[in-house]
C-alpha cells in the first residue's frame, strides 16, 4: 500500500468517526466512488472501532500472564557427552535433570538456568568464572565438573549428584541434639570458608542448598550460581542482586539494597540458618509480607533473640541460661545489620562455635564491650564533670578487665566466668541510651560510679565478684574524693554551660 | 531468537539522531534492558498468582536496577521506558513463539506443565504473533501510530507521557491511537 492511499484511509476514517453511525456509509459511497476497496476498508476499520473489543485495551498483564505462564520444556535429550534421564526436581531457578555419562557411566546431575539468559558478551565471563569454581575442591561441597550455556544463553552446570536432604530436614528426622547441629553447622562452615580463602563467595546460603547424606556428611551446592543470575554487565567490583531472585529469609541487608557482598554476606546467611538450626524458627517472619515489607523487615527490623524464640518453640532441649545467653551473641552477631560489626570471617565464627562447645567465654562478646568503650571514650572527650586523671583511671581498669577476659581462654572454667560476671557488670554501667549511641552523652562519672555501687550490692550471690568490684570503685572513689568537694563547689558558681577543664579546676584546687 | 532484528536503532521516530555512537548505545542499553526485563519476567511468573504483572511495574523495577549502569545514566527515564517497552514488546514476542511450538516434539522429556486455561493462554500466544506482525506493517505504513501502540500497549506509557516524548498533543496521540486500532484489529481479524 502506498502512503497516499493509507492516508486517504487515515482521513476518511476520522471524518467517518465525525458523523453519526447512520450516516457513514452514505459518506463513504459519496467520497469513494468507484474505489469499492478503498470503502470496504474504511468501513472494517469503523465496525472495529465500534465493537470495542480490541486487544489492545485489554491490559498486558492479562496477555503476558497468559503467555509467560505456561513452563515450555525445550526439546533437549542429550547433552553433549551426557544422556538425560529424568527430573530430579525444579527449583526457583531451573530444573535439574539427572543424567549420565555416556563414555563414563557415572550419573550427574544437570542444572539448567531457564529462565536465566546470558548476552553473548558475558558468555565468555561466565565459562571462565564457572572453570575456577570447577577448581573448588572440598569434601563438604558438591563438585561442579562442568558449565557452559546453550546457544540461545541459557546456562547450565553439571555437578556431583548430592543423594540428601536438606539440612534442616535431616536434623528435624533424626531429631538432633545442639551439639550435634552445632556440629552439623560447623561442617557447612568450614566448606564455606574454604571457598572463602578461594575468593569464592556463595550469595545464597540457605537449608535448601545444604544437604545432608546418610552417613551425616554435608554437601554444599550452587557456590557462584547465585552470582550468575544476578550479576549485570557492570564493572567488576559491584555486583546488584535482586530481591526476588533470593530467597528473602536468608538475604543480608546490603543484598536486599542492591549494595556490594562480601564474605560477610556469607556469615549473615550463616547466622540466619544457625538461628533457625537451634530455636526452630526463622529470625523474621515474612510469610504474609509484600517484597517491599520484606526489605524493610531485613533492612532495618531486629531480630528477636534466639534464647526468646527457643522457648516459643520449646523444640530444644533445655540449656541453662547462660549458654543461651552465648547463642544470642553467636546468633545475633553473624546476624547484625552492619557487615563490618559481624564476625570478620567464617573463620572467627568457628572459633566462637567451638568456644561455645568447649564451655569458654565468646570472643564476640570481648569485641561488644571494645565497642562500646571505644564509643564512650569518643563522645566523653569533653564530658561534663569529669577529670583526665578519673577518666584515665576508669579506662585503665576497665581495659585491665578486658585483657583478662581474653586471656580468659586459657583459665580455668571457674574462673572464667567469674571474669564474664565482672565483665557483664562492666557492660550494664555502659548502659543507658540505645546499644548503637553507646551511653548518654551527659552521663557523669560521678553518676556510673553511683550506677556501679548500686549494682555491685545486687550482686550478694557471688562475694569474689564483690569484692573485685568494691575494690575497683573504691579505687575510684578514693581518687575521685579529692575532687568531689571542689566540684560541689565549682557547680554552684558553674558558667551556662557548666564545663570545667583541667586547668580551671586546679586553679580552684590551689585557691 | 537474534536480537539484532529488532534493533533498538530503529526506534527512529523519537530519535533523529543516527551517529553510530548514539546507534550502538542504543543497542546496548537495550540488550541490557532486555536481559533485565526477561528476568524480572521470568521471577514474577514464579511468584504468587496474586502477583500481576503490570508492564509499568516491572520497567520501574527494571530501570531501579539498571539506573547505576554506566550504559543507562546517560539515557532518561522516559528514553529508557521507551527502550523497555521494545524490549517487552520482543520477551513477549518469543515466549509466545516458544509456546506455540512447544506442543510439537521435544516429548521425550517427561515434564512438561501446562496452565489450566490452556484454551485462552494458546489464543493469546496466537494474539500476539499476529499483533507483532501487523505493528511491524504498521510500522512501515504510520511509524507514529506504531510507536505510540508500542509504548502504551508494551510499556505502558501514559497519553500525557507519549506527548512528550514525541512532542505532539494528547489529542493527536488519542485520535491515531483510535485509528491504530482499528486498522490492527482489521488487520488481525482478516489473518485468521
Amino acid at each position: 500500500m502506498d502512503s497516499t492511499r493509507w492516508q486517504r484511509i487515515q482521513s476518511l476514517f476520522h471524518d467517518a468517526t465525525e458523523l453519526p453511525p447512520s450516516q457513514r456509509q452514505s459518506f463513504l459511497n459519496a467520497a469513494c466512488g468507484a474505489d469499492v476497496e478503498l470503502a470496504s476498508e474504511v468501513i472494517a476499520m469503523l465496525e472495529q472501532d465500534s465493537a470495542g473489543n480490541s486487544m489492545l485495551d485489554r491490559k498486558l498483564a492479562d496477555v503476558a500472564r497468559h503467555t509467560l505462564a505456561v513452563r515450555c520444556e525445550f526439546p533437549l535429550r542429550d547433552f553433549g557427552p551426557y544422556r538425560i534421564l529424568g527430573v530430579l526436581g525444579e527449583g526457583g531457578m531451573g530444573v535439574v535433570y539427572l543424567a549420565e555419562r555416556g563414555d563414563l557411566g557415572n550419573q550427574v546431575a544437570i542444572k539448567v538456568l531457564r529462565d536465566a539468559w546470558l548476552s553473548p558478551s558475558r558468555r565468555e565471563r561466565f565459562a571462565r568464572e564457572q572453570r575456577t569454581l570447577a577448581q573448588l575442591n572440598h569434601p563438604s561441597i558438591a563438585q561442579l565438573y562442568d558449565a557452559d550455556t546453550l546457544p540461545d544463553g541459557t546456562p547450565w552446570f553439571v555437578m556431583e549428584r548430592v543423594d540428601g536432604v536438606a539440612l534442616t530436614e535431616y536434623c528435624r528426622q533424626h531429631q538432633c541434639s545442639l551439639e550435634e547441629r552445632l556440629q552439623l553447622f560447623r561442617s557447612v562452615s568450614e566448606a564455606v570458608q574454604y571457598a572463602h580463602s578461594n575468593a569464592v563467595i556463595h550469595r545464597d546460603l540457605k537449608p535448601s542448598n545444604i544437604l545432608v547424606k546418610t552417613d551425616g556428611t554435608i554437601r554444599l551446592l550452587d557456590f557462584g550460581i547465585a552470582k550468575q543470575i544476578e550479576a549485570l554487565d557492570v564493572p567488576v567490583d559491584q555486583t546488584r542482586t535482586g530481591l526476588r531472585l533470593m530467597t528473602p529469609a536468608y538475604a543480608s541487608p546490603e543484598q536486599i539494597r542492591g549494595d556490594r557482598v562480601g564474605i560477610q554476606t556469607d556469615v549473615y546467611s550463616l547466622g540466619v540458618i544457625l538461628y533457625e538450626l537451634l530455636t526452630g524458627q526463622l529470625p523474621f517472619d515474612l510469610s504474609n509480607l509484600t517484597p517491599a515489607e520484606a526489605a524493610t523487615v531485613i533492612t532495618e527490623h531486629e531480630p528477636g533473640k534466639p534464647s526468646i524464640a527457643a522457648k516459643r518453640t520449646a523444640a530444644k532441649a533445655p540449656v541453662d541460661n547462660a549458654a543461651w545467653s552465648d547463642i544470642d551473641v553467636l546468633c545475633l552477631t553473624a546476624m547484625h545489620k552492619e557487615p563490618q560489626r559481624r564476625y570478620s570471617s567464617v573463620e572467627t565464627l568457628i572459633r566462637d562455635v567451638d568456644h561455645f562447645l568447649a564451655g569458654e567465654p565468646l570472643e564476640a562478646r570481648a569485641d561488644a564491650l571494645g565497642y562500646r568503650i571505644g564509643k564512650f571514650v569518643r563522645r566523653n572527650r569533653r564530658s561534663v564533670i569529669t577529670t583526665a586523671v578519673v577518666f584515665a583511671t576508669v579506662v585503665g581498669l576497665i581495659v585491665f578487665f578486658t585483657l583478662r577476659l581474653t586471656r580468659a581462654r586459657n583459665m580455668a572454667q571457674a574462673e572464667a566466668a567469674h571474669t564474664q560476671r565482672i565483665q557483664q557488670f562492666m557492660m550494664n554501667l555502659f548502659q543507658g541510651g540505645d546499644e548503637a549511641a553507646g551511653p548518654a552523652t551527659d552521663m557523669k562519672v560521678i553518676t556510673m560510679m553511683d550506677r556501679g555501687v548500686q549494682q555491685a550490692q545486687a550482686l550478694n550471690t557471688d562475694p569474689r565478684v564483690q569484692a573485685d568490684l568494691y575494690e575497683t570503685l573504691g579505687g575510684i572513689y578514693r581518687k575521685l574524693g579529692n575532687w568531689i568537694a571542689l566540684i560541689r563547689c565549682c557547680n554552684k558558681r558553674s558558667t551556662g554551660a557548666g564545663y570545667y577543664s583541667v586547668k580551671t579546676a586546679a586553679r580552684w584546687r590551689k585557691a | 531468537m537474534p536480537l539484532r532484528n529488532l534493533k533498538a536503532s530503529a526506534l527512529q521516530p523519537c530519535d533523529p539522531d543516527k551517529s553510530p555512537e548514539k546507534r550502538q548505545a542504543l543497542d546496548d542499553l537495550f540488550s541490557l534492558t532486555y536481559e533485565e526485563l526477561r528476568r524480572l519476567a521470568s521471577s514474577v511468573k514464579r511468584g504468587d498468582r496474586s502477583n500481576t504483572l503490570s508492564p509499568t511495574a516491572l520497567v520501574n523495577e527494571a530501570w531501579l536496577k539498571l539506573a547505576g549502569s554506566p550504559g543507562v545514566a546517560a539515557a532518561s527515564p522516559l528514553h529508557f521506558k521507551r527502550v523497555a517497552a521494545r524490549a517487552m514488546r520482543q520477551l513477549l514476542v518469543e515466549a509466545a513463539r516458544r509456546r506455540n511450538s512447544g506442543k510439537r516434539g521435544g516429548a521425550e522429556l517427561p515434564l512438561i506443565t501446562f496452565d489450566e486455561s490452556l484454551h485462552t493462554a494458546l489464543a493469546t500466544s496466537r494474539d500476539l504473533l499476529g499483533l507483532n506482525a501487523a505493528l511491524d506493517e504498521l510500522a512501515d505504513l504510520e511509524p507514529r501510530q506504531a510507536t505510540i501502540v508500542e509504548s502504551r500497549f508494551f510499556g505502558g506509557f501514559e497519553t500525557a507521557e507519549i506527548a512528550e516524548l514525541l512532542r505532539i498533543s494528547e489529542a493527536t496521540i488519542l485520535r491515531d491511537w483510535r485509528a491504530a486500532k482499528a486498522w490492527l484489529g482489521h488487520r488481525l481479524s482478516k489473518a485468521s
